[in-house]
């Protein structure tokens, strides 16, 4: 019997080594890997014909940009056409990620905090420098909620630099979490339809409902695979136009 | 197209007029319904922002503290404090989510200019 969480083993497949730091190239980099190769594959393959009237790999490739374009669109202002080729990676990464993930016996690359910590991190430095170049010293009243009781501002201003640290928390836990226990989950279902045909008689019979529930908890890991993604960039894009325009 | 007399060609103009019309009454529709059915995602995407921004305030606010002691041996003064103090950062997050007041969390607006804050907001709230 494995272990419902075994699936998330990091294995190394081979050793390297660089100036004394060890990377090597394990099953998650492997994943991360096929991930980039596939996301750029489809886009050029799909949009090689680049046709007037789409086909249908054409038209999942414009879906997707026109999808994140659009979001870019309503949530940073014209000002966010510069990052769009940033956070349209950053979707593309999220989504194929979590998508391959859903594959059998493929690994999870976003089930990991570390990557998902790394991601947010990247995002939350860069969209701070960005705010802090683009309005200098200016950019600290970002802290200072106006309007407040002048008694209470020392306080909301430590509660509001909090809040500021907590985005790169809430926003990789959320992802990593999600894809976690949805992953986590399906193996324990998967894992209960084994055990009762093992047992034999009339539990045969009865190990057909946790099949049925994996075939329902699938089609919710695609939803959620699917929405950890657009939330994961919508978020992006809200840090980003927090940092553009001040209020 | 050289071929066509002007008869056979605005018979053909106009039933390819009809026919874009039709095309196009048929994907209001199907948006309309894409647009209902988007509404539980979002729904599930935010309930999910809500639950993850609690953790977050609490899990950030006392690793600061517990570094904070850390570094000026006050053991357990400001992990207490900032404890409550992140607790309160997450519920106000889950505040402004909730009120529409820019998902994002951060700044906010609260009495300042109204004029041209207050139809956005109002907005926002509908969302």
């Amino acid at each position: 019997m494995h272990s419902p969480v075994e699936q998330f083993t990091i294995k190394t497949l081979f050793a390297l080594n660089l100036f004394g730091f060890d990377i090597a190239f394990t099953n998650s980099a492997l994943f991360m890997v096929l991930t980039v190769i596939l996301s750029v594959a489809l886009l050029v393959y799909a949009m090689r014909p680049a046709a007037m009237v789409p086909g249908r790999l054409q038209n999942v490739a414009e879906m997707m940009f026109e999808f994140v374009a659009d979001m870019v669109r309503s949530n940073v202002g014209s000002e966010g056409r510069r990052y769009f080729p940033f956070i349209f990676s950053v979707f593309v990464f999220v989504l194929f990620t979590n998508m391959l993930g859903l594959i059998p016996y493929s690994y999870t690359v976003t089930s990991q905090i570390v990557v998902t910590f790394a991601m947010a991190a990247f995002i939350f430095v860069g969209v701070t420098l960005i705010g802090l170049i683009k309005h200098g010293f200016h950019f600290f009243s970002f802290f200072v909620p106006s309007g407040a009781p002048k008694a209470l501002i020392p306080f909301l201003i430590i509660i509001e630099v909090i809040s500021y640290f907590m985005r790169p928390v809430s926003l990789s836990v959320r992802l990593f979490a999600n894809m976690l226990a949805g992953h986590t989950m399906l193996k324990v279902f998967a894992g209960l339809a084994v055990m009762l045909t093992s047992a034999g008689g009339v539990f045969v019979g009865m190990s057909a409902l946790p099949l049925l529930a994996i075939i329902g908890l699938t089609g919710l890991e695609i939803l959620v695979a699917g929405l950890q993604a657009y939330v994961f960039t919508i978020l992006t894009c809200m840090y980003l136009n927090d940092a553009l325009h001040l209020h | 197209m050289s071929g066509h007399d002007d008869k056979a060609k605005s018979a053909e103009t106009t039933s390819l007029a009809e026919r874009i019309s039709e095309l196009e009454n048929r994907k209001s529709k199907l948006q309309e319904k894409t647009a209902k059915a988007h509404m539980p995602a979002e729904g599930m995407a935010l309930a999910g922002r809500v639950a993850t921004e609690l953790v977050a305030g609490i899990v950030v606010g006392s690793a600061l503290g517990w570094a904070l002691d850390k570094v000026f041996d006050t053991s357990p003064l400001w992990l207490v404090v900032l404890f409550f103090l992140g607790a309160i950062g997450g519920m106000m997050n889950v505040w402004r989510i909730a009120t529409g007041r820019g998902m994002a969390a951060g700044y906010f607006e609260e009495h300042g200019t109204d004029s041209d804050n207050a139809p956005s907001d109002e907005n926002d709230q509908k969302r």
